[in-house]
């Protein structure tokens, strides 16, 4: 699956997660989640949503305190079949 | 101080607590009515101090849990009804454990005595009167039971714990406030946080509700539920809610049975009414269908 594929996925289970309007306009790889809305409680929700949404087991203990969109983006990559 | 003479003494201490504090004595006796447990407010009044007298003991035992616990001293103070699914997750020294339990008998001695099996840590939240929170801080860690600060600003931490095949512990009965699902508690909604679910769901560590009962001075059952494995169905709020409400079940079967050793006073069920997507509800502020959906009873 290609990048471009998982983060529009990604984007999805986000705006489920989120209590607030997502703006996606100012949202780059290098935005904390934090600054897009997510607390450490809200993570937990994303981290859900991700195992849901694409089918696999995620090591929370190893993705729980990525920081930015492309970290949890390159963590999904990594554990996504191509 | 021996034991006896503490807990005597503390037993006068809560009897005037409660005689003075009419506040917690009017939200015990208002809870007790709401849940069912009394039906008259004169009962209510005798568990609520009933209940006081109890937190009073819990405090003395607590801290002379070494003087009772210590050594091979547990064995003789503490009946263990654990089931034996959970004693075998708590023997395995490769699988972690989450055990939710609430304010309801002595939690502390139920981690103190669990630590015997496996390392315990329990996840707390700073205790509102200073005084009470530095004499909890004086204790030295008792035995393989240790205390980590409940806020979730970190909770690869908490993974941690149970990917090392410790037990992680979690009060499930405080009052998520803007945060967390409404669960029905005694027949009303209480909003609770859904730290302890996602956990589940996230770290698949097995879940139990343990609690340990006072059967006398310095002498404790300590029981658990059977093991739950949540399978998770993809939709978020419903998994939490139905472990959630599994584990309030569990709590609300054991406090019908010792309601004196449940902790009334405090304000469970006081944001109960809120739903995701509502303000956060601060003392004193309305809430659009409060009303509504509270009428008849009281706020606790």
């Amino acid at each position: 699956m290609k990048r471009e594929e998982i983060l529009e996925r990604l984007k999805g289970v986000m705006e489920e997660a989120a209590t607030e309007p997502i703006d996606w306009s100012k949202a780059e790889e290098s935005t904390p989640l934090a600054g897009l809305g997510f607390d450490s409680l809200a993570i937990l929700d994303v981290l859900y949503g991700v195992e849901q949404e694409f089918e696999i087991e995620v090591d929370a203990e190893e993705v729980a305190d990525l920081e930015t969109l492309g970290e949890l983006l390159s963590a999904l990559e990594e554990r996504i079949e191509p | 101080m021996s034991l006896p003479t503490a807990l005597r003494t503390m037993r006068r201490i809560s009897d005037l607590w409660f005689a003075v504090d009419r506040r917690r004595q009017r939200v015990a006796v208002e809870n007790l009515l709401a849940a069912g447990l009394a039906a008259t407010p004169s009962r209510a009044r005798e568990i609520a101090r009933g209940s006081a007298r109890h937190f009073g003991a819990v405090l003395v035992e607590s801290l002379k849990s070494e003087e009772i616990l210590g050594g091979e001293r547990w064995r003789e103070s503490v009946t263990l009804e654990i089931d034996s699914e959970v004693m075998a997750a708590l023997r395995d020294p490769e699988v972690g454990v989450l055990v939710a339990s609430a304010h309801f008998g002595n939690w502390e001695v139920a981690a103190h005595v669990l630590s015997r099996f496996k390392p315990v840590v329990g996840a707390v939240r700073r205790n509102s009167n200073r005084h009470v929170q530095a004499l909890l801080e004086r204790r030295k860690p008792r035995f393989r039971f240790r205390l980590t600060d409940e806020w979730v600003g970190d909770p690869k931490r908490f993974f941690s714990i149970l990917k090392e095949g410790e037990a992680l512990a979690l009060l499930v009965d405080l009052d998520a406030r803007g945060r967390g699902i409404p669960v029905d508690f005694f027949g009303r909604p209480a909003a609770t946080h859904t730290t302890l679910p996602m956990l589940h769901l996230l770290s698949k560590a097995p879940l139990t509700f343990g609690y340990c009962l006072r059967t006398g001075p310095g002498r404790f059952v300590v029981r658990s539920s059977r093991l739950l494995s949540h399978r998770p169905t993809g939709r978020r709020e419903e998994d939490c809610r139905a472990i959630l409400e599994t584990i309030h079940g569990e709590l609300e079967k054991a406090v019908r049975e010792t309601p004196e050793q449940y902790l009334w006073a405090h304000g469970r069920w006081k944001h109960g009414h809120w739903r995701p997507g509502m303000p956060g509800v601060r003392r004193g502020e309305s809430v659009p269908g409060a009303a509504a959906q509270t009428a008849g009873r009281r706020p606790g």
